[in-house]
């Protein structure tokens, strides 16, 4: 049975579509994320999600069964907001047990849940506390707690780390999985960090201009991103393109052959992640225009007639800008994309080698 | 300029600074305030202004053979006690109404300060219209519906005197509480409303845990200044109702007004004026208790 499914999901403000129909489905107890730049829908669609605005159009189902018409209160849901939307008046007992207290559940088991969700969270100690005498951390830790401890069939959360300095953040990520591990509750978290999204989920929706671009698990939507924005948006640094033409059998880039392929002659955009790029004796002529260091290796930029491309080196890295290096790429790990339509194309690549160098046509 | 205060020192110059404030507050406060105060203590006849000292002797009388004072204490009391209530419940409910997406939202919020801005003499002869015995609208609907039988003397008659005061003071004063509980009310975060529907809080529930706290502290504000200014409230009371019928709604500040300009008696408004001062300070450490035991 499915976690979640949307049908056709769409959401208009006045004259602006916000979600222009939205297809998916995911299992009970999947962490999906939805990822994509700023002002691209996710919260509108976590919103719709939670009951807080209605869909224009299209359908949400939970576990099989329509909620469109059920209030928020009503869903077996908990979010977590970007805010995280404490009661400012109320202690931290008081916050976590509110939902407790508003579905009336008798006051000793609510302080025996509330004892319980603030163990699992750290809490304990500041129980007695109001939201703003506690750091950044603590108060998303509170957030959390809130949804926690009604035990709801799904968690919303809605950019819940954005808020918090990068150790905290990459601590709290770990927390986060952890925690999905334990309760094994359906996730849907909402993020416009991709290293979230592909450290965190089991499932990546890849959302921009309120349409789907891609829905996978992490590992699918790096490694075969199903469009140029999918494929720009996901990894650091961003794939870099580069304009190709299929001619004969071959993939050129800037006239120079770079592998043989199975596709009719055309232009082509040829997508390149950095870690993909191999300094080397001979290859592709480029000149180092940038170098950045950022610890544990350097990114090289390197321009040339096809344009621009980065590549990782290793940190103690000995060219300076202004240096000519060759590279070169697997060509089974080029990405190739329609040059009109940004979408994914397949085709079959390989090396040219001496061999099939003779064989070609 | 500079060694000279410099030559002054820390000592000198601080009293020299705060000199101005102490100055004008000792002159537009401090000054009259005494000046009542030592009024009251003496039997003045206001046009010709001879006084003769008579120490305590007009608080003597105002408590004891006068026997004005503790029924129109005790009016006022109510005026002030039911149209503040009043303009707090009416105003609150407008700031809610006006702070949702409402149609033409920005036109009724003008709208609601109307009454605020209208000059008290200028509505007051409005509502003594509509008020009125032979002509008014109050009568007219109120027949036509059928809830009275023949035309009242809303303004001559008690108790509807007294409530028509009430209700015409709370729709003067409301706008206040609107625009004080509105600006608050704009601040409030939404996600806090939506935490509190998805915590299962119902309409009141959210009002009740979300947005009266947040308006707490402004309501408490409001309210000490609007029944400061109730208490004190004149031109209202004394244009609709001039205090009557007979003394059925004369406040405090009437007898005043009543003492110093129709029976000369200067030294006995002072009297009746201080003594108002203390009842509303009485009144005020109450109030600041009850807001401390709260919090
Ligand atoms: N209540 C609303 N009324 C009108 N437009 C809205 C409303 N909520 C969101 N939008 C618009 O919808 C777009 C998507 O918003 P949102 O879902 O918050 O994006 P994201 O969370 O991906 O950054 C934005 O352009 C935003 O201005
Ligand atoms: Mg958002």
């Amino acid at each position: 049975m499915a976690g979640i499914e949307l049908r056709a999901l769409h959401k208009r403000f006045g004259t602006t579509d916000v979600v222009r129909g939205i297809d998916l489905t995911v299992p009970s107890g999947a962490f999906l994320t939805l990822l994509g730049p700023s002002g691209c829908g996710k919260s509108t669609l976590l919103r719709m999600l939670a009951g807080l605005e209605a869909p224009s159009a299209g359908q949400i189902l939970f576990d099989g069964s329509v909620v469109n018409d059920i209030p928020p209160g009503r869903r077996d849901i908990a979010m977590v907001f970007q805010s995280y939307a404490l009661y400012p008046h109320m202690t931290v007992a008081q916050n976590i047990a509110y939902p407790l207290r508003k579905r009336g559940v008798p006051r000793g088991e609510r302080d025996a849940a509330v004892a319980r969700a603030a163990e699992v969270l750290q809490l304990t100690a500041l129980l007695d506390r109001r939201p703003r005498e506690l750091s950044g951390g603590q108060q998303q830790r509170v957030a959390l707690g809130r949804a926690l401890v009604r035990e709801p069939r799904i968690f919303l959360l809605d950019e819940p780390l954005s808020n918090l300095d990068a150790t905290l953040r990459s601590h709290m990520r770990r927390e986060l999985v952890a925690l999905h591990r334990r309760i094994g509750r359906t996730m849907v978290y909402v993020t416009h960090d991709q290293l979230e999204a592909m450290t965190m989920s089991t499932h990546v929706a890849v959302i921009d201009g309120g349409r789907l671009q891609q829905f996978g698990t992490p590992a699918e939507v790096y490694r075969r991103p199903a469009n140029r924005m999918v494929a720009s948006f996901i990894g650091t640094p961003g794939m870099a393109f580069a304009d190709g033409m299929v001619a004969t059998g071959r993939l050129l880039l800037a006239g120079r052959p770079l592998a043989l392929i199975g596709a009719p002659d055309g232009p082509v955009t040829v997508g390149i992640r950095a870690e993909d790029v191999e300094i080397a004796d001979t290859g592709v002529a480029a000149c180092v225009t940038d170098m950045e260091a950022v610890g544990h290796e350097t990114l090289l930029t390197l321009s040339g007639e096809f344009g621009t491309v980065t590549a990782r080196a290793p940190a103690d890295c000995r060219l300076a800008p202004g240096a000519t290096v060759h590279w070169q790429v697997r060509p089974a790990q080029l990405h190739l994309f329609n040059p009109e339509t940004g979408d994914r194309r397949n085709a079959a690549l390989s090396p040219i080698t001496s061999s099939n160098e003779t064989t070609a046509p | 300029m500079r060694p000279a205060l410099h030559h002054l020192g820390d000592r000198s110059l601080g009293p020299l600074l705060i000199a101005p404030v102490v100055l004008v507050l000792g002159t537009v406060i401090a000054y009259p305030l005494f000046a009542a105060i030592a009024l009251s203590a003496f039997a003045v006849d206001t046009p010709t202004l001879r006084s003769r000292f008579v120490g305590l002797g007009n608080y003597a009388e105002l408590l004891g053979a006068d026997g004005r004072f503790w029924p129109a204490l005790g009016v006022t009391l109510v005026w002030t006690a039911a149209t503040l209530a009043l303009q707090i419940v009416i105003g609150v409910a407008m700031a809610l109404l006006l702070n949702r997406d409402l149609w033409l939202r920005s036109l009724a919020r003008s709208l609601v300060l109307f009454p605020y801005f209208v000059s008290t003499v200028v509505a007051v002869l409005v509502w003594r219209w509509l008020f009125n015995d032979m002509f008014g609208l109050a009568n007219q609907l109120l027949m036509k519906i059928g809830v009275i039988a023949a035309p009242l003397d809303w303004l001559g008659t008690m108790p509807s005197a007294l409530l028509s005061v009430i209700v015409v003071g709370a729709w003067k004063f409301f706008p206040f509480v609107v625009i004080a509980v509105l600006a608050r009310l704009q601040t409030i975060p939404e996600s806090l409303y939506d935490a509190a529907r998805l915590d299962g809080a119902g309409a009141w529930s959210r009002f009740r845990d979300v947005t009266l706290p947040q308006i707490g502290e402004v309501l408490g504000i409001v309210v000490l200044l609007r029944a400061i200014w109730d208490f004190k409230e004149f031109d209202l009371v004394y244009l609709l109702t001039g205090g009557g019928p007979v003394d059925a709604t004369r406040t405090l500040p009437l007898i005043v007004y009543q003492e110093a300009f129709g029976l000369n008696r200067m030294g006995m408004a002072a009297a009746y004026a201080v003594a108002m001062m203390i009842t509303m300070l009485g009144f005020f450490l109450l109030y600041r208790l009850a807001v401390r035991g709260r919090t």
